[in-house]
């Protein structure tokens, strides 16, 4: 079996959870820890890995981001870092909370910590109003209950509605 | 076949869906701990799911600075805001529910809230902290911080930062995690320093920052590979000029910079592969006293011959320009890469040149800027700096022979002007094995600075080259 990952090594199969199959360097997969982990202890003798918890178009992302890692050499972080930056302008909420998901569960480190940067982004310095209704948050306390946690914490709330 | 939601198409279509609070635990905490500690607490308003989240942060880190309404107010409103950031941290600290990774505090401190410190100290110390860092800058009173002792025990830390604190340990400290070691602002005696340094066998980086009180540092674990020195001030006593004496063996990197209060000299940094001279020496208001400085400068740069990377600050340098203009020589280092931390103008032609006369091995330049204010206000050379390259017909054994790389790093390029250009024109024309000169290119500049950056760079490009193989990049 180790012989046939050997033959066609450079390249594995990935399934999304809609059923489309992405075929992708053995370098590029390597960004993720989990498949680094499948391909060290030879799981990955099955044609096919499948993810389940992600689809397409969030793999499709995922995977343009290892590769333009992968593929970069170490000194041209710059170069990197404006790619990090331009990948994830525009992308809507949902979005980001897939990919966020998908880094968090194939374990790529900086796409998790680029996509959480970009939420905490949204959630800095804005009164917690406006929070719950970018991220359509609902709120489930009452007003009395809402108020003695706000009182508890006055420092933290200080300058805010 | 199980679909797993596709969170996206949720949103779009039923507005009521919170995809943001169906994110696991973890996620969310790795969020809020990209926040500063005030914004993570507040989400704990956002809904139930968010009450307790914030009390698994690993790290909490508490800054407290008066904003510059708050200084206008009076010393009563002052204290009050003081009691109620104490009882912020406090509260806070307190509220932790998971193994704490770091806790910082910077604030205002005076003796009324010593056993407040005492007790987060305390209670970090409990939730297995490794990184702790008090920065207690004291308010109107002058009384600082003692460190309780239970602090001197502890294999947890790894990272251990103080500043404004007194520091008696009872016995040596026993620190046996401990890799980085910053004090700031405290005074002790060669004692205390050679206990604190005994009971930290793995340490391999210290800093002291306008620390004071001893005479000797012998750095002899053989971890210790980097030590930053920042101000140092020996008690004014000019009739005893010992100085600082450090010993290090196997130190591999030396930083000094700010300013140094007194002679500082070198028994041992025989291991010694970096070093960065960006340190002043004070003067004083004394005709004769350039010669002291001199001769400081020479015996520390001396001290410096085997150092394979070496950087030289304005002031460095500067004292280098007189020694020039003395037809004094800077003593011959062996280094490799010289990046020179300076503004390229009047004060620092003549010690730049010094030292490529002093340094025949540097294969590799580096220019940063700095902006530290001239020293030699007082005393200008006199030369015309128009042509000062141009006039005079050196031959430097590191142009001819070995300079392959130089490197203009930063803004550099913001602050050029016809010194920086005549010495970029002079180094081309002579450095004959040069492979190529790379030169930052400005982040994020505005319109009219682009425009001047090109016009820079046109400029640079016209200059002759005396190797035929160099480049000249902008990256």
């Amino acid at each position: 079996m180790a012989s046939s990952i050997e033959n066609n090594n450079e390249k594995l199969t990935l399934k999304s959870s809609d059923g489309e199959e992405f075929l992708v360097e053995k370098h590029v997969a390597l960004q993720s820890t989990l498949l680094q982990n499948m391909l060290d202890s030879d799981c990955s003798s099955a044609d096919v890995i499948p993810l389940p918890k992600i689809d397409a178009r969030t793999l499709a992302l995922v995977l343009g981001y290892c590769k333009k890692h992968a593929d970069a050499s170490s000194s041209k972080q710059g170069e990197l870092n404006s790619f990090d930056s331009e990948f994830l302008k525009d992308m809507d909420m949902g979005a980001l909370f897939n990919l966020v998901l998908a880094a968090n569960f194939m374990e790529i480190k900086g796409l998790l910590d680029i996509a959480a940067q970009k939420i905490a982004d949204t959630i800095k310095d804005k009164p917690h109003q406006e929070v719950r209704e970018i991220f359509h948050v609902e709120n489930d306390y009452t007003p009395e209950e809402e108020a003695a946690v706000r009182e508890e914490n006055r420092w933290a709330f200080e300058g805010f509605p | 076949m199980r679909r797993t939601r596709n969170l996206s198409r949720f949103e779009t279509t039923t507005a009521a869906v919170d995809p943001i609070s169906e994110l696991p635990d973890s996620i969310l905490v790795h969020i809020l701990s990209l926040l500063g500690i005030e914004d993570a607490v507040r989400t704990q308003v956002l809904s139930k799911r968010w009450r307790f989240l914030w009390t698994f942060l690993p790290s909490l880190v508490f800054y407290y600075y008066e904003s510059d309404d708050d200084r206008c107010e009076g010393e009563d409103f002052r204290l009050a805001r003081n009691t109620e950031f104490v009882t912020f941290v406090e509260k806070t600290l307190f509220a932790s529910n998971c193994k704490l990774k770091k806790f910082e505090v910077d604030f205002y401190y005076g003796p009324r809230f010593a056993l407040n410190v005492d007790s987060w100290t305390r209670f970090a110390v409990g939730k297995g902290v490794e990184e702790l860092d008090l920065q207690l800058c004291p308010d109107a009173t002058d009384t600082e911080y003692e460190l309780p002792q239970l602090l001197y025990d502890n294999s947890w830390f790894k990272e251990l930062r103080f500043s404004h604190c007194r520091v008696i340990p009872e016995g040596n400290a026993a620190w046996y995690s401990l890799k980085k070691l910053s004090i700031g602002h405290v005074e002790f005696s060669n004692d205390v320093i050679e206990r604190v340094l005994t009971g930290s066998p793995v340490l391999e980086t210290l800093t002291l920052e306008s620390c004071q009180g001893f005479s000797r540092l012998a750095v002899t674990n053989s971890c210790v590979k980097k030590l930053i020195l920042i101000n140092f001030h020996d008690d004014w006593d000019e009739s005893d000029d010992s100085g600082l004496e450090i010993s290090a063996p196997y130190l591999l990197s030396l930083e000094m910079s700010g300013s140094l209060g007194c002679n500082c000299r070198f028994t041992n940094i025989s291991s010694l592969v970096d070093a960065v001279f960006n340190c002043n020496i004070e003067c004083f208001e004394e005709d004769n006293d350039y010669e002291r400085i001199r001769n400081i400068v020479v015996v520390f740069l001396a001290s410096l011959v085997h150092v394979k990377n070496l950087t030289l600050g304005t002031w460095a340098i500067e004292v280098l320009s007189i020694m020039e203009a003395n037809g004094l020589s800077c003593p011959l280092l062996n280094c490799k890469c010289l990046t020179l931390d300076t503004k390229i103008d009047k004060n620092v032609l003549p010690g730049i040149a010094n030292v490529l006369n002093s340094t025949p091995n540097v294969e590799a330049l580096i220019m940063t800027w700095s902006s530290s204010s001239p020293w030699l206000a007082g005393m200008l050379l006199d030369y015309n700096e128009e042509q000062y390259w141009t006039s005079q017909n050196w031959t430097y054994e590191c142009l001819a022979l070995h300079l392959k790389n130089v490197t203009i790093r930063d803004d550099l390029m913001y602050h050029c002007d016809s010194n920086f250009f005549s010495f970029i024109q002079f180094l081309l024309r002579n450095a004959r094995v040069l492979q190529k000169m790379v030169i930052s290119t400005p982040s994020s500049p505005s319109d009219a600075q682009l425009k001047e950056y090109f016009k820079a760079a046109k400029k640079l490009l016209s200059f002759p080259r005396a190797s035929t193989d160099a480049a000249v990049i902008f990256c």
